[in-house]
């Protein structure tokens, strides 16, 4: 892909997964940023970053090719596939919390589960297609999640006594939301009443009083 | 003399969108509709800083400059930079990314 900026001719590619995921870090904090500064700051680290431009050079564009640059290089580095993992969730976030977090960990993460499952090396993941590494990323999540769910099912713990009914009753594991089924709309259940519930009487209605 | 105009990098042009944010005015697609609005906004407010302000940052001059020149001119100006700027797509860019003003 080409694009022009500042009277330049530059030749874009998608980013590899380790750019990806960085660059990626970066768009998270513009929109997470409330300050001017920061906002510039991360927009022109994401387009310095991917064009291999200085910041100096992105300072001398007008504001109107910065914007329609970072939008062309925020949609070639979208995903192709609208992957179910990246559904937000309520408990998003929650890594922020964690002690063991650091700057830049989600590259190691991603590398650690790709490299423990299929055994690539560092570089060979680094290059990845990012719809790949995605996809695959997805499977050994849900394969960890299923592999949990059957320890589970065989645990104590998933079955609590009931009082009421004198039996023990299954609770399933916990699932990320994004491998919860959607919830179907339930078509209300015909309900009977006994004809003693039913009024007595003649029924007035409003129209002529007609009964 | 036309004022010059001095053409906004990213930094300048979200220093532009805080000062103006409070005066932009909604479901406006024409441009010198969407400038004379914003100026109609600026008035109701009795705030003229802010508008003098813009004026300085898209044309690079000094308020002393500002200050001596004809009312008129400097509010022909202020629309067409308000247009040359593209203030409608600044606004819109702005949403896009989040960005509140400060």
């Amino acid at each position: 892909m080409l694009i022009h900026l500042c009277n330049e001719e530059i030749s874009i590619e998608r980013a590899t997964l380790k750019q990806w995921i960085f660059l990626d870090d970066i768009k998270s904090k513009t929109y997470k940023s409330t300050s001017r500064d920061n906002v510039v700051k991360y927009i022109h680290l994401y387009l310095s970053s991917f064009l291999h431009i200085s910041e100096e050079k992105l300072l001398s564009c007008e504001w109107f090719d910065i914007a329609l640059i970072y939008y062309n290089c925020l949609d070639l580095n979208t995903p192709n596939i609208d992957f179910p993992i990246f559904k937000k969730t309520n408990k998003d976030n929650k890594d922020d919390t964690l002690l063991w977090n650091y700057e830049g960990r989600t590259w190691y993460i991603w590398c650690h589960e790709l490299a423990s499952k299929y055994g690539w090396s560092i570089e060979y993941i680094a290059n990845m297609d990012v719809d790949d590494a995605i996809a695959l990323m997805q499977e050994i999540i849900i394969e960890k999640q299923l592999d949990k769910e059957w320890d589970w099912v065989r645990s104590e713990n998933a079955y609590v006594y009931n009082e009421n009914t004198k039996k023990s009753d299954f609770k399933p594991l916990d699932r990320p939301e994004w491998m919860q089924e959607h919830k179907k709309h339930k078509e209300s259940a015909t309900v009977k009443y006994k004809a003693s519930m039913i009024p007595l009487g003649n029924v007035i209605r409003f129209n002529a009083n007609q009964t | 003399m036309p004022i010059k105009h001095k053409a906004l990098n990213l930094k300048e042009a979200l220093e532009l969108y805080d000062l103006l944010a409070k005066f932009i005015p909604k479901n406006t697609d024409d441009i010198i509709d969407f400038a004379g609005k914003i100026i109609d906004n600026i008035i109701k407010s009795e705030n003229s800083n802010n508008y003098f302000l813009s004026i300085q940052l898209m044309t690079g001059l000094s308020e002393k400059e500002i200050l001596k020149m004809n009312a008129q001119e400097i509010f022909i100006a202020f629309c067409e930079y308000i247009a040359i700027n593209r203030m409608l797509d600044l606004v819109e860019f702005c949403k896009k990314i989040g960005y509140k003003n400060a």
